[in-house]
């Protein structure tokens, strides 16, 4: 049997599991597994470059989403000290505007594209992690975009971005009130500015006042960000 | 133009079943191909159709090599004992398919055996007994028209009737369309009229390959007592000697001579008698 | 002459196969269907699981790949065709799994036209989300579909080629591969490969999302690699099939 005929074939499996693996998990962000283990942050930080990269090769949902997720400031470097999934300490240079970037970037995605998101039929149980079901992932994108614009130093921007939001009447309430009580939440004891706090009352009451509309049996829903009048920032001081 | 065989040596492991096997089939001849159980035969025709590899040798047909050569394929059918044909398919799609594959096949042949033998062609391969799917390989492969033709055991399962029908139809088509037929069975007195030329396998070799005719004329006993026989073989092509009380029976492949003896009585040996005594004689 | 043969017999035994596939789903699928119209009782619905039939057509495709060698390697012998032209046949036989796609996307939308299903991403969910378009959708479910093929096309080869013992040793050692990596993706000491490599193959991403240009160059890439394998032991190979070429 002639051996040559063997030459090619061989010649073609060992470029082609070559190529296999550079497409797959070079140009990806699988090679530190990001959303595999939202837990191991140092993991995460190392994917940051890959996700870019896969980003930049083809910009579709799936590498977005991917790069998305590894800027997520509230795992990362908290404001707020270490937990169990993020940092203490200074974010690296740009860290905030890449979130800021990328989350806006997610949530016009998933404005453009609000209409599968209100079918039922989207919840696939197979594909639970990546498609989010409702409006979570707009939600979730708005937040860290808002959170991301205030930290990046950019407050002016978050309170338009804010107002704007809040204003547009999202259909689902509920969802308007998650978007935007990350912020408060984060905000609230950061913000030493008077005008600001202010703002922020006045802001938290108005998604009170409309989610109460939404579902008037939820009484037991109070000024759960800012105390409404008593509101006072925290010393950490102290 | 032949398929010529050239120091042709296969192996199972460390089994030697064919060695250095040189050999001719010529255009438009019906060879007959004998040997014992096992000695190779299914093994030279499979190596010939590409069924199987060789392990060293030179398999020619018509000056291009065999192996894995389409040009040479499509030069050869091969009616092998295993079935390769799938089992659900109905006989009139395998004579369909092999006019797709072999565009000289002769389909109203085809359907006109399947008549004569008595076969249902809307049956599938699976319905068919033994014999059956004996005849359906051999219509489809003398209806093939291929330039070399090789039935292996065509005659497998078939009643004496199917038999003398199928030696019929070869030699009637054969006349028609005259191509170069290689017929492997054990059944040699009944082969012996069909072919025109003999090639015997035996012990890894090819211990004889001549003309049916020469054979015969070669072929022949001696009879005697013993010592007037041992003598008159020496120097002879002796296959094989009988020996019963004092008397024995000599076989020779050889050009007949005169004996002086008068006591030895000569006869002439059927095909398959010669056969016996140049494979190692019965047993 | 015989590779044009051998590529019509391909198609025409596959596509009949395909045909009955589909008349058997639908005879099932339908059966509880027509009961509840005629005896007026409800069942479960199937909303959430209609694209489960791509996962059967997989399945159907890799069966196809699987049985066809055999069958199909000492038919072509039989009548003439060389191994190659029988290989090739196979490679000439794989764009026809566009075929299978649409047929599966044409199941898939009529049945939910039938069931009354929001039919509106029929093409997939993935779509809905996406913005992929119908053609987009058909290219990557084909490519997907061939990949199948050509893997139960090399896993015929490689039963018939290799030894009953050696292939049990195989399915043992996967065996205990994916136990180790179950366990392990379970103290997150080990990077669970296992979980991602479909994953990775199948979607081009690590995430169950479609990343376009990945899974594209995968499937090719992989498609490349399974008829390669299958060339090489495939060529070697004796039509009784436990020989081995020296």
């Amino acid at each position: 049997m002639n051996k040559k005929k063997y030459i090619m074939p061989s010649i073609i499996i060992v470029v082609s599991a070559i190529l296999l693996v550079i497409t797959l998990v070079f140009s990806t962000n699988f090679i530190f597994c990001t959303g595999l283990n939202s837990f191991n942050a140092e993991r995460i930080e190392k994917s940051r470059p890959f996700s870019e990269l896969a980003y930049k090769i083809s910009p579709c949902y799936s590498n977005l989403h991917g790069l998305y997720d590894t800027y997520r400031y509230t795992r990362y470097y908290s404001p707020y000290g270490e937990n169990g999934i993020s940092y203490t300490g200074e974010a690296p240079e740009g860290y905030y505007e890449k979130c800021a970037e990328y989350s806006k970037k997610m949530y016009e995605y998933y404005k453009a594209n609000s209409e599968a998101y209100k079918s039922n039929q989207n919840s696939n149980p197979s594909f639970d992690v990546a498609y989010p079901t409702q409006g979570i992932a707009l939600a979730g994108a708005i937040s860290n975009y808002i959170v991301s614009l205030y930290l990046d130093g950019q407050k002016e921007e978050a309170q338009r971005v804010v107002n704007e939001y809040v204003n547009s009447a999202p259909e689902d309430e509920s969802m308007c009130h998650i978007g935007v009580s990350d912020f408060l939440n984060t905000v609230h004891d950061l913000e030493k500015d008077i005008n600001y706090q202010k703002w922020m009352v006045e802001i938290e009451e108005k998604i009170t006042e409309e989610y109460y509309k939404a579902f008037p049996e939820k009484d037991e829903v109070e000024n759960m960000f800012t105390d409404g009048e008593n509101y006072k920032p925290f010393d950490w001081q102290k | 133009m032949s398929i010529k065989i050239a120091d042709l040596t296969k192996k199972y492991g460390k089994n030697i079943v064919l060695k250095s096997i040189s050999l001719e089939f010529q255009e438009e001849t019906i060879y007959g191909l004998l040997g014992r159980n096992g000695v190779g035969k299914s093994t030279l025709l499979n190596i010939i159709s590409n069924r199987i590899f060789k392990n060293s040798g030179e398999v020619l047909v018509d000056g291009e090599n065999a192996e894995e050569n389409t040009k040479a394929q499509e030069k050869i059918f091969l009616m092998s004992e295993t079935n390769l044909y799938p089992e659900t398919m109905k006989c009139s799609e395998i004579i369909k398919w092999t006019k797709e594959f072999y565009p000289e096949t002769d389909v109203a042949l085809a359907f006109e055996l399947a008549k004569k033998f008595s076969l249902d062609t809307s049956k599938k391969i699976s319905a068919l007994s033994t014999g059956q799917r004996t005849i359906i390989k051999f219509i489809v492969a003398i209806s093939s028209n291929a330039k070399y033709t090789f039935l292996d055991e065509p005659v497998l399962g078939l009643d004496a009737n199917h038999r003398a029908l199928l030696y019929k139809t070869i030699i009637e088509e054969y006349a028609k369309n005259p191509r170069t037929i290689v017929i492997s069975t054990h059944l040699i007195e009944e082969i012996a009229t069909v072919i025109e030329k003999v090639v015997v396998l035996h012990d890894c070799k090819v211990v004889l390959a001549e003309s049916t005719e020469d054979l015969l004329n070669k072929g022949y006993s001696a009879k005697g007592s013993i010592s007037d026989i041992e003598e008159f073989v020496k120097h002879k092509n002796c296959l094989g000697i009988e020996k019963i009380g004092g008397f024995a029976t000599a076989y020779l492949l050889d050009e007949k001579t005169e004996s002086i003896n008068e006591n030895i009585e000569f006869s002439k040996i059927n095909l398959q008698k010669l056969f016996i005594e140049l494979t190692g004689g019965e047993g | 002459m015989k590779l044009k043969s051998a590529l019509k017999y391909r198609c025409q035994k596959n596509l009949k196969l395909i045909g009955v596939f589909y008349l058997a789903l639908s005879v099932i699928i339908l059966v509880p269907f027509i009961a509840k119209k005629l005896f007026s009782y409800s069942i479960g619905t199937f909303e959430d699981g209609v694209d489960m039939f791509y996962y059967l057509t997989a399945v159907f495709s890799f069966a196809i790949g699987f049985l066809s060698f055999k069958e199909e390697q000492d038919f072509f012998v039989q009548n003439g065709a060389i191994r190659g032209q029988a290989y090739k046949s196979f490679i000439g036989y794989l764009p026809v799994t566009v075929v299978f796609a649409l047929a599966e996307r044409l199941f898939t939308f009529l049945l939910c036209k039938v069931i009354k299903a929001d039919y509106s991403h029929f093409l997939s969910t993935k779509a809905a989300i996406e913005n992929r378009t119908f053609i987009e959708d058909v290219l990557y479910e084909t490519l997907a579909l061939m990949c199948f093929l050509c893997l139960g096309y090399l896993i015929a080869i490689i039963i018939r080629r290799i030894k009953p013992i050696y292939i049990i040793l195989a399915t043992v050692l996967i065996s205990v591969g994916l136990y180790a990596d179950y366990l392990s993706s379970n103290t997150n000491r080990m990077l669970p490969i296992f979980a991602y490599v479909p994953s990775l193959i199948y979607f081009g991403s690590a995430f169950n999302e479609l990343v376009p240009l990945n899974f594209v160059v995968s499937h090719v890439l992989t498609i490349c690699i399974l008829l390669s394998l299958s060339y090489i032991l495939a060529l070697g190979m004796s039509v009784n099939g436990k020989e081995k070429q020296k």
